[in-house]
């Protein structure tokens, strides 16, 4: 690096032949300079939630207190984990939340597949005006639906067959995963929309000679989707599964609604301070904001395992799962 | 995006069959979209322009006609000024997060060391930053601290200082209230912008590279290169972009009109009609803004395969 500065600087004296080469090179040299700076500055940003949630989880009640300990602990503790794992009741709420994000996870790869491959590779005519109902239910902010959702799944009756069946009465799906997996068993979860169109656009990359090899052979339709489709969609699934799970995992809105009886890990992470203060009677920062980081890295721990086992995968399957229009 | 089918007098057994096959899977998702969906949404009109009180088992309806929309524009202390703060914020994201992340996607897009490093950085708040997280960290900023730490939780980008200074420069011009603004919410930009970024990267990948290499022997620099063909081909994922960008600002669990709204209908006011009309106020709005920016934008979007 210091050769190569001392070259260019040489280069640079009034009448050296080198001088044109130099320029090109010295440009490059200010252009690496000028995004390792920029990449610097923004990896830093991007990493520093990360290092603040790690570095106060191991604080000790010393620490907080010492105005000289801003980022290293000098009496590190381990008992801040503990702690937050109790208060949070974590395998309980883990249970919970396992529930929700696989359970949708695994029927929304199942169902938006299937949907996508239908908006991509069949011509009808309402086709387009389907797709916009789709773009659509993006767009509904939930609030709109909130409320007459609710009712719907606390007296939960499909044209009246259930209150039929039981004589009169409806069946009640709170504290139930319930509410979120009959929606996303018709597509219609959190975000689906999205997914769906994810899966439409990576069918619609892919060539259709490969449908009609299928076809000739003698495949019928679903098979043709299953033995042919499916195993090239690999990228588009694993997308879809990781934004799926993630976004379900992190969800607090919608749980909230349905999941007050049995709480999931991201709501008892909203709710920690009510947590701590009510069950261990402290209300004392210098042991509150610890404990709450020790339980946010609880939470996220599981999700950066993932993310650092996928990441690669992840990456590439997104640049190749052809995302765009 | 539509194909339009061509018109025949006669269409194929095999064409009506593969319509059939369609049908079979998409209507299976307009049954849930009937009854998850659009159930709800009318239902949803009609709260909003009755009184709802729930009671034991039953629901009863008092019809208040327009009162509720009358309400929330004339004696509605807090609604406006939130809805205008909302708004202010997402036509500020819009533009900072679709800047940022179509500059951040240029750069990643090129070979250089650590690249692979780099990129996983960008998408980890896609992984972690939803609900939850970022809600106690911001929750952070405003707590103030009783204890003698003297920490102020996370220390964002500290503009005071610099807002003054600017302000006496210009004789108090109210254009610097806006970028300031946007200097104090580089963080949240930064943190905001990861599937945009994805999408532009998944979009500049697509691009041919015979494209630019024969831009290249033409003589193009880099500069014009970006104009002329990335820019282009890159369009119509900026208005993918940009209406993932409003989506995401008003499902945002941070969103101060979203949590008032959910207030009405769920806090103490328990109020389910009034809640109704207000969400339905900022659905009008927002949906009116949307099909402004795409109807603009699309007039100068360039499709490849057309």
């Amino acid at each position: 690096m210091q050769n190569q500065l001392a070259n260019v600087i040489s280069a640079w004296r009034p009448g050296s032949h080198k001088r044109a080469s130099a320029v090109k090179r010295t440009r490059k040299l200010l252009y690496g300079l000028f995004f390792a700076m920029l990449f610097c500055g923004i990896g830093y940003v991007l990493i520093y939630p990360l290092i603040y949630i790690f570095a106060t989880a191991v604080k000790s009640t010393g620490d907080m207190l010492d105005t000289t300990t801003i980022w290293i602990a000098k009496q590190p503790t381990v008992q801040n984990f503990p702690d937050a794992w109790g208060f949070m009741e974590y395998p309980a709420a883990l249970i919970q939340t396992l529930k929700i994000a696989g359970g949708v996870t695994l029927l929304n790869l199942i169902f938006c597949s299937t949907i996508g491959y239908g908006f991509a590779r069949f011509k009808f005519r309402e086709r387009g005006l389907l797709f916009a109902l789709v773009v659509f239910t993006l767009i509904v902010p939930p609030q709109v639906i909130t409320l007459p959702q609710y009712i719907f799944f606390v007296r939960f009756d499909i044209f009246g067959i259930v209150g039929a069946l039981t004589g009169g009465r409806t069946i009640n799906f709170n504290n139930s995963p319930w509410p979120f997996l009959l929606p996303a068993l018709f597509g219609q979860g959190l975000k689906s929309g999205l997914f769906i169109y994810i899966f439409r656009q990576f069918y619609r990359g892919m060539p259709v000679e490969l449908e009609e090899a299928g076809y000739i052979d003698g495949c019928g339709t679903i098979r043709t989707y299953l033995r042919i489709m499916l195993p090239n969609a690999v990228p588009a699934f694993v997308t879809v599964g990781l934004l799926s799970f993630v976004w379900h995992w992190n969800d607090v809105f919608g749980q909230t609604q349905y999941l007050m009886q049995a709480p999931t890990l991201s709501m008892r992470l909203v709710g920690i301070n009510g947590l701590i203060t009510r069950s261990a009677q402290v209300s004392d920062l210098s042991y509150l904001v610890p404990t709450r980081y020790a339980g946010v890295a609880l939470v996220i721990l599981p999700l950066i395992v993932i993310y650092l086992i996928g990441q690669r995968f992840f990456v590439q399957s997104v640049e190749r799962s052809g995302i765009v229009g | 995006m539509t194909e339009r089918t061509k018109k025949r007098g006669q269409r194929s057994a095999l064409e009506r069959r593969k319509a059939l096959t369609g049908r079979i899977f998409t209507y299976y998702w307009l049954a849930g979209f009937l009854l998850f969906v659009a159930t709800p949404l009318a239902q949803s009109v009609r709260y909003s322009f009755n009184r709802v009180d729930i009671g034991r088992g039953v629901v009863n309806f008092i019809p208040l006609g327009l009162g509720n929309y009358i309400r929330a524009f004339t004696t509605d202390a807090e609604f406006i000024p939130l809805l205008i703060d909302s708004l202010t914020v997402i036509l500020i994201d819009i533009l900072l997060v679709t800047f940022f992340s179509l500059f951040v996607a240029v750069m990643l897009n090129r070979r250089f060391p650590g690249r692979a490093l780099l990129r996983a950085l960008f998408f980890l708040p896609i992984i972690i930053t939803s609900g939850a997280l970022v809600y106690i960290m911001q929750a952070d900023v405003s707590a103030q601290f009783a204890g003698a730490s003297g920490q102020q939780g996370m220390p964002m980008l500290q503009t005071v200082d610099f807002k003054e200074t600017l302000l006496t420069l210009t004789n108090n011009n109210p254009a610097i209230g806006i970028l300031t603004d946007a200097i104090d919410r580089v963080y949240q930009i930064i943190w905001k912008s990861g599937v945009q970024i994805l999408l532009f990267i998944a979009g500049l990948q697509a691009i041919s590279p015979a494209l630019y290499e024969s831009a290249e022997l033409e003589g193009s620099t880099g500069w014009e290169s970006f104009w002329k063909i990335t820019l282009p081909m890159i369009s119509p994922i900026i208005v993918i972009n940009l209406v993932y960008t409003i989506i995401d600002s008003f499902t945002d669990y941070n969103n101060q009109l979203l949590r008032y709204i959910h207030d009405v209908a769920f806090g103490s006011m328990l109020d389910h009609g009034y809640s109704a009309a207000l969400a339905w106020i900022f659905f009008a709005v927002i949906s009116v803004i949307l099909a402004l920016s795409v109807g603009l934008l699309s007039r100068k979007v360039f499709y490849m395969n057309d």
